[in-house]
């Protein structure tokens, strides 16, 4: 498939590095785990008492490990197919990914793509980081808010909190964008002034009509957007 | 296809399986010492036990018919959509989300039937028809298995001689027909209707009181009015009366059961 070169080849770019550095940590970790489930019954303490569950414990890594690699090395085999390319699967799931990708580069024309910030135009978003690749047609958005993530040390201990813009097409597909706060808030309004009709912010409300009415859900925003309306403010944007 | 519980030819496999569970862990904790295996071990068996207390209750759940010939009260009759059953309540949105970081999911049952059964259960015998299939019946109200041919029939019959009718109203044919049961035989003071609630569930809301509006003529609030809540019952001027069914499960549909108390025997049996 040939792909117009400049904001697609970048985003293209950009995750097969990601992908590349993925595989050859994983791969280091595998073998790693290999060679430690070799030599694992030469230095466990126990293994004398219990020499079964000494050599299921290093058979388990031994073969783990080997599974890993073989996994590692048969994804990085699909990825160089065209069909299996990351950003292709995106794309295909838009449409034609020729076509999309040529609307991608008229809509972003003139800018050089950058991993992770995200990019709302008045038809599209995209953003890339690490071995996440997200692109969404905004025609096809209804929902979106920003995300608050605490994370605790197991399950107890606080460690501070990440932001992510959260937005949910009519298919049913999500994606978590992780930004920084300010620039999670500032992506939600700009995608609010791109697409005024689709719900933004969070509530309890809206979450139970997503997971249980979201027929009458997807309704409400096509009747919005129908009508050229923004819908009224959702509770909280986060 | 036959609706009966199939339940019989399953009960070694729900048996056998905490059990070899259990089992297993004994004899993984004959090859270490090490307390901590102990603490999961404990906290393992613990979690296994609840699961075994949870079939057991739903082994002996009483079937629904021979309730009712042992408990001669007029059965309170519960109509719902089977998936109503199986319906939960997620702690974050759902659907196929790509990228972004794992935020853990927990789900709750949606369902009121425990608390009504709760309530209920002291007014007169609580029963429904239960879902085709089903392995184990659901804890709440006393099931009743009925093949295709016979269940309009069998709730029908049910109807006619309840005391109260818990309608949960969907779209689907089967809970419509029962709407229109419900419209022909019971008093209006006799019915506790369970809508979505419209705090929660805005959307559904709207459609289920434009459907009470449409069958019984009756307009429930409307939804910038209307109180959160889980269920109305009706006075003797078709009043709507919001009722909570969440919270405090001793006290969820108390209202509804000194209703009908205070009614006795009026207005039962219409046809």
């Amino acid at each position: 498939m040939s792909t117009p070169a400049g904001f697609v080849d970048g985003m293209r770019r950009r995750a097969r590095r990601a992908y590349r550095r993925s595989s050859i940590i994983q791969i280091v970790l595998a073998t790693g785990l290999v060679a430690y489930g070799f030599y694992f019954p030469s230095f466990c303490g126990d293994c004398d008492e219990h020499p079964l569950l000494g050599w299921l414990l290093a058979g388990g890594m031994v073969i783990g490990g080997i599974a890993w690699i073989v996994g590692v090395i048969r994804g990085v085999l699909k990825r160089r197919t065209p069909s299996g390319d990351p950003l292709n699967l995106q794309l295909h799931a838009c449409g034609d990914p020729a076509a999309v990708a040529s609307e991608l580069e008229q809509e972003f024309a003139g800018q050089t793509f950058r991993p992770k910030r995200v990019y709302v135009g008045g038809h599209w978003l995209c953003f890339e980081h690490k071995t996440q690749v997200t692109v969404r047609r905004i025609d096809a958005l209804v929902w979106a808010y920003v995300e608050r993530v605490r994370h605790k040390l197991n399950g107890v201990t606080p460690m501070g909190t990440t932001n992510q813009l959260i937005v949910w097409s009519r298919d049913g597909r999500g994606a978590a964008i992780p930004l920084k706060r300010k620039a999670a808030d500032e992506a939600l309004k700009t995608l609010q002034a791109a697409a005024p009709w689709i719900f933004a912010g969070y509530s309890e409300a809206l979450k139970e009509s997503w997971n249980n009415d979201r027929d009458d859900f997807i309704a409400l925003v096509d009747e919005a957007r129908r009508q050229n309306g923004r819908l009224a403010p959702q509770g909280d944007p986060h | 296809m036959l609706r009966r519980r199939v339940s019989r030819r399953n009960h070694p496999l729900i048996i056998a399986s905490p059990a070899a569970a259990v089992l297993l862990f004994l004899e993984l904790f004959s090859v270490t010492s090490d307390y901590r295996f102990w603490i999961y071990g404990a906290a393992f068996l613990l979690l296994g036990a609840l699961g075994g207390i949870a079939t057991g209750l739903q082994l002996r759940a009483p079937d629904a018919l021979e309730l009712m010939r042992r408990d001669l009260r007029p059965p309170i009759v519960f109509l719902r959509s089977f998936q109503e059953d199986h319906r939960v309540i997620h702690e974050s949105p759902t659907g196929d989300r790509e990228g972004g970081e794992y935020v853990t999911n927990t789900q709750r049952k949606a369902s009121h039937e425990d608390t009504l059964a709760h309530r209920l259960r002291g007014v007169g015998p609580f029963v429904a028809v239960g879902q085709p299939g089903e392995p184990l019946a659901t804890l709440g109200a006393a099931r009743v298995y009925l093949a295709d041919h016979e269940w309009k029939g069998t709730v029908e019959s049910m109807v006619h001689r309840a005391g109260a009718v818990v309608l949960q109203p969907e779209f689907s044919s089967g809970t419509l027909w029962e709407v229109e049961l419900v419209i022909r035989a019971v008093d209006l003071r006799r019915l506790l209707l369970v809508v979505p609630n419209p705090a929660v569930r805005p959307l559904r809301f709207t459609r289920v009181r434009q459907l009470i509006a449409e069958r019984f003529g009756v307009t429930l609030p409307p939804i910038d009015t209307c109180p959160p809540c889980d269920a109305f019952y009706f006075d003797a001027t078709k009043r709507p009366i919001p009722l909570r069914l969440d919270g405090n499960a001793s006290q969820a549909a108390k209202p509804f059961v000194d209703h009908l108390l205070a009614l006795g025997e009026s207005g039962r049996g219409r046809t």
